[in-house]
């Protein structure tokens, strides 16, 4: 991993208002609540959660896809959490984003070069080059240029992601934000496309933000992963260390929840079950986020909210008894 | 390079208009619309240069004659060629109907998509605007606008206009309001691509549907509209004729000549129930997801 860092975050926030009826009290939904991290370059971040949690706003906040409620990111050093539209302009080929949903990310009335010309055109490029440029991604992704004129409704879901992340390729991104590319594929295509990723990850150089709620996959694909709970980020680590020493309670109980291939390890797998609900990410708890339904919780617990300390070299846990949990 | 581009073009309007012709071919109603339609257009074009065909031509010899092999759809009570004012009537109507349904696709389409796509302040003003349209009876409102204008055909096609916007207004917006969520158009427009280009390119096109169907059944409204109107007498004036205003002379000579009556009456079904057969058969050339052969909705 080079130690070069591509995004630096500073305690991220990203409200979403919620509408009340004539006017009741304002409340928020705390999408991202103060998220401290740094992306660095090369490397594939992996961002795991379960639903609801902020992965994707915090994703999609970074690359000022949102605006930003407080906090700062920096790209490259440039701090970019107040630039306006015309500021982004220049990160437009910089900054890229994979959708989840094959189906909604694709414009239905267009054909696939209508769709990869738009980026292009955006960028500028001459007319008379984007046709060789789109034929050369097509062919990247594992797709014929014939394909070219056909309509996103003649594809299946795996091919349709191969156009969105030929579409994201277009402009010789840096970084490519992958909002769940994977999750709404079957596992067969899902492998393909990850190893597509992969392999054009080395090819481009490109640094990766990989949001997933696939445990497996992301140990898999990234270089470092981030345990998300309620906007917070929990845990962060190396992967192969997240998975064979979690300290966080919570990042304890969402891998033992990951489904084990063979029997007999599965049933010596102790699944730790957590007690009570998700709350409402408009009541988040004052103190720990995960306190109420954490087995280790005590009084402190609920009053302060910890913060991401730095346990082992390059790994951050926030929690107030990491420590003891840890042994 | 570029022939490949054309020929590429032209293999998808291809596929379109084969989906169209399909649906036409599989639905005979459809089939009915689409000729009844053509040789309604037609006549209404081609009606002026037939000599001898004249709508004010009074001969007072022969009020009220019934359809012989002279006159077709037999005379009025002025002794005028009744199936001349018929096919001269057609071209007032449908001249009403198509150019009413462009007033209010247009007032409806843009108030619409610019109340859905920027929301907030702008959206509650423009739809209160709406509501204030929708909630005065139109028919008051027409009365008060025929008194200040002229009376007349484009006082008339203005008024219609004026007055059915609301409701396409109203279904546009909430069509661009699911189809800006669309992840397609927030990726334009996180690469920055302009608010009028994502609203041309990304959100009307899904909302190209729902605009074909109100526009045929705006049309199909409008022609009633208008017959209404002049069925009131405050539509066409004389000695223009409409088929509106022909059904409301009739009305006075109905014992005796109720010909008068149900030859235009039945053209005004006719034509609107086409229009709204066609305004179906339209999807599918917009729409390239409803395949040919697929029953619409």
């Amino acid at each position: 991993m080079s130690a070069e860092k591509m995004f630096e975050i500073t305690d991220l926030k990203k409200y979403f208002p919620v509408k009340r009826f004539l006017g009741g009290k304002k409340q928020f939904v705390k999408a991202v609540d103060g998220i401290t991290m740094d992306i660095y370059q090369g490397e594939t971040f992996g961002l795991v959660g379960e639903s609801g949690c902020g992965k994707s706003t915090l994703g999609r906040t970074m690359i000022r896809m949102y605006d930003v409620t407080g906090g700062t990111v920096k790209y490259k050093g440039t701090d970019i959490t107040h630039a306006t539209p015309k500021d982004m302009a220049q990160f437009q080929n910089k900054l890229q984003i994979i959708f989840q949903d094959p189906y909604s990310s694709l414009n239905p009335f267009w054909n696939v070069e209508e769709i990869l010309n738009e980026p292009l055109k955006q960028i500028g490029m001459p007319a008379g080059e984007r046709r060789d440029r789109i034929e050369y991604l097509l062919n990247k992704v594992g797709m014929k240029p014939d394909d070219m004129v056909k309509f996103p409704y003649e594809f299946s879901g795996g091919q349709r992601q191969r156009i969105g992340i030929a579409r994201a390729l277009t402009v010789n991104p840096e970084f490519i934000m992958c909002d769940e590319p994977i999750a709404a594929l079957d596992c067969s295509i899902q492998a393909q496309v990850v190893n597509m990723l992969e392999d054009l990850q080395h090819e481009m150089g490109l640094t990766y933000l990989f949001v997933s709620h696939d445990l497996s996959m992301m140990r898999y694909i990234s270089t470092r992963i981030g345990v998300m709970y309620l906007g917070n980020l929990v845990e962060l680590t190396e992967s192969d260390t997240l998975y064979e020493h979690p300290i966080h309670p919570y990042t304890r109980a969402l891998l033992s929840a990951r489904p084990v291939a063979d029997p007999k390890r599965a049933r010596a797998n102790r699944r730790i079950k957590l007690v009570g609900e998700l709350p409402s990410p408009l009541k988040v708890p004052s103190g720990c986020p995960f306190a109420p339904r954490c087995p280790f919780a005590v009084e402190a617990c609920s009053a302060e909210r910890p913060k991401l300390r730095e346990l082992a070299a390059g790994h951050f846990v926030a929690c107030h008894r990491a420590e003891e949990i840890g042994e | 390079m570029n022939q490949q581009t054309k020929q590429n073009k032209k293999k998808n309007r291809n596929r379109r208009l084969e989906n169209v012709i399909y649906e036409f071919k599989h639905n005979r109603q459809a089939m009915f619309a689409a000729i009844y339609l053509t040789v309604v257009v037609l006549i209404s074009l081609l009606v002026v240069l037939v000599p001898g065909l004249d709508p004010d031509a009074i001969d007072v010899t022969n009020q009220l004659q019934p359809p012989s092999l002279q006159h077709w759809f037999g005379t009025d009570n002025m002794g005028r060629d009744y199936f001349a004012r018929v096919l001269y009537g057609g071209r007032i109507s449908l001249v009403v109907g198509v150019l009413a349904m462009l007033t209010c696709i247009l007032f409806g389409v843009i108030v619409g998509t610019v109340s859905g796509y920027f929301g907030g302040l702008v959206d509650s003003i423009l739809m209160r605007i709406v509501d204030v349209f929708q909630s005065i009876p139109w028919i008051i409102m027409v009365t008060v606008v025929g008194i200040i204008f002229k009376k007349g055909l484009f006082s008339i096609i203005f008024v219609i206009g004026l007055f059915s916007w609301m409701p396409i207004a109203r279904l546009v917006r909430s069509e661009v309001l699911s189809s800006k969520e669309r992840e397609y158009v927030q990726y334009a427009k996180f690469i920055g691509v302009r608010s009028f280009t994502v609203m041309l390119q990304h959100v009307l096109p899904s909302v190209f549907p729902t605009i074909i169907t109100a526009a045929t059944a705006a049309i199909a409204n409008a022609i009633m509209t208008e017959s209404s109107l002049s069925f009131l007498g405050l539509g066409i004036q004389q000695p223009m004729s409409s088929w509106g205003s022909l059904l409301q002379q009739a009305q006075q000579y109905l014992q005796m000549a109720p010909y008068m009556a149900i030859l235009p009456g039945i053209l005004i079904i006719l034509t609107v129930y086409s229009f709204n057969k066609l305004g179906d058969v339209l999807r599918v050339f917009v729409e390239p997801r409803v395949q040919a052969g697929e029953s619409d909705g």
